[in-house]
């Protein structure tokens, strides 16, 4: 028997669960492209029980939605923006009750952090971490800083701990370098040309995560036309490895498009050299856009209704996590 | 002691006797294994607490199999308690990660026998080994690729495939 016979004759003789055994421990970009394996792999990846197991990928975008109710009364709630399937039922978040608005604001590796307002008090208001997936969720407890609190972190990676973090930025305190997960925060410098700042709206620049590495990305200062890619290869290092040149205008096909003026930068891909922006085309129209950074493909997603002219809303990436239990929290 | 029933005992290197059990393949081999490394698999822990005369039957593990599997098992029951920080225990560590390596230079066949041998035997250390290793094996791969090691036929209509490599395409899942 040729080897690929007797492999394959081997292979043959492992149970679904060995199979589902072996898919957990796959990169998700892998899995998805297993599913074209046949019927019956495409069976075992998509089944919801093995799902909880199998690593999953993006999924679509969480953003704050609106609607005019009987009453001419503009309505907000939560609304996902997603591809083939949606990974849950329930994309208002109406699982979490006692809320007259629901308003998304960070999304990590599952979980949802949101500003809850109340229906009695009307002007009292939570913050809320939940798991669409598994409509579990929990009110997360006053902190004796919160009205001077200017912003909110979320981390959350059930690779390491199953326990989530929420930071608290608080205004007069710029240094909120603190220990987290064991590790010891510290200042990544950054170099001169990654410097562009917006003195208004903050710095013409994005940060994400992407098959394990730390991007940044950012408006060249002496062509705006242009966004720079860089990685850090190692997280213990300083080194910013220059990755891609963007140019802004074959995207938008417009002259020198404006970062947070005619285009946003929303997200990187978790698993694939993908970005995606809002693009402003037209006065209230909005469009979502892909863009491969190995093969400068441009893809228009969907359009994007918007209410509000003057800003950018947050789209937030959202990666289903599966698990039943809804993480502890610190 | 019924326990006793299936358990020889074997002369240490240090002197010292150790409790021994003989377990059987499905081909008859039969090998005497420290009751330590034997216990690392679930399945033979139990066998060795209800007992039995003349080792224990194995009877969907090969020998070939099962030689493998107890070299996975001696060596990692060979390791002290782990004294964390300690020089030696980084060097054991190192050293067990590269024994662990070698052990995995084989081909998908007998990698999937012994997938198959540590779900029955329940060695969870070895199971996760192999399943890594065969996954890092087939990350990238093509599905017709996986299809060939695998021995799986195609069965979507060329239609059904396109639908399907256009949905991978697609932005998001």
């Amino acid at each position: 028997m040729d080897s690929t016979k007797k492999s394959a004759s081997a292979a043959a003789h492992l149970t679904d669960d060995l199979i589902v055994e072996i898919l957990s421990r796959l990169p998700a970009k892998s899995v998805c492209c297993f599913k074209c394996v046949s019927w019956h792999w495409y069976g075992l990846i998509t089944n919801p029980e093995h799902r909880k197991k199998i690593p999953q990928t993006l999924s679509g975008f969480f953003y704050r939605s609106c609607r005019l109710n009987h009453e001419k009364d503009m309505i907000i709630f939560p609304d996902f923006r997603h591809g083939q399937r949606r990974p849950f039922s329930d994309p208002s978040l109406t699982f979490i009750t006692g809320y007259k608005l629901i308003i998304p604001k960070i999304c990590c590796n599952g979980l949802l952090f949101c500003l809850c307002w109340k229906v009695y008090p009307r002007d009292e208001s939570d913050y809320v971490v939940c798991n669409p997936a598994t409509e579990k969720w929990v009110v997360l407890p006053d902190s004796d800083h919160d009205s001077s609190a200017c912003a909110y972190r979320l981390f959350f990676d059930p690779a390491i701990s199953l326990h989530f973090h929420v930071f608290q930025i608080i205004e007069e305190d710029e240094d909120y370098m603190g220990t987290s997960l064991g590790k010891t925060w510290r200042t990544i410098p950054l170099l001169e040309t990654m410097r562009v700042e917006n003195f208004c709206r903050g710095p013409f620049s994005f940060i994400g995560q992407s098959q394990g590495l730390l991007y940044y990305i950012n408006m060249r200062d002496c062509d705006t036309s242009k966004l720079s890619v860089r990685i850090l290869e190692d997280y213990d290092g300083d080194e910013w490895l220059f990755k891609y040149s963007i140019s802004t205008t074959h995207i938008f096909e417009e002259k020198n498009p404006m970062f947070d003026r005619d285009y946003c930068l929303i997200a990187i891909h978790p698993e694939c050299n993908l970005i995606f922006f809002v693009w402003r085309c037209e006065e209230d129209m909005h469009m979502l856009v892909s863009y491969d950074m190995d093969h400068g493909k441009v893809c228009v997603i969907c359009s994007l209704k918007e209410f509000f002219y003057d800003e950018f809303l947050p789209y937030l990436p959202y990666v289903p996590f599966l698990s039943g239990s809804l993480p502890g929290h610190s | 002691m019924a326990a006793a029933d299936s358990c020889d005992g074997i002369s240490t290197s240090g002197g010292g006797w150790e409790k021994t059990v003989t377990l059987v393949s499905s081909d008859d081999a039969r090998f005497e294994v420290r009751e330590a490394a034997a216990s690392l698999s679930q399945t033979v822990r139990r066998m060795i607490r209800a007992g039995g005369d003349g080792g224990i039957p194995l009877p969907k593990v090969d020998a070939r199999t099962l030689s493998t599997v107890l070299e996975y098992c001696n060596k990692h029951a060979a390791v002290p308690a782990p004294a964390p920080e300690s020089s030696s225990a980084e060097a054991a560590a190192v050293d067990l990660e590269w024994f662990d390596k070698e052990l995995m230079h084989v081909d998908l066949a007998t990698l999937c026998s012994l997938i198959r041998a540590a779900d029955y035997l329940e060695v969870a250390g070895l199971l996760d080994l192999t399943c890594k290793t065969v996954a890092d094996m087939i990350k990238s791969k093509t599905a017709e690729e996986i299809r060939q090691m695998f021995g799986i036929q195609n069965d979507f209509t060329p239609e059904e495939e396109e639908q399907l490599s256009r949905e991978n395409a697609g932005v998001f899942e």
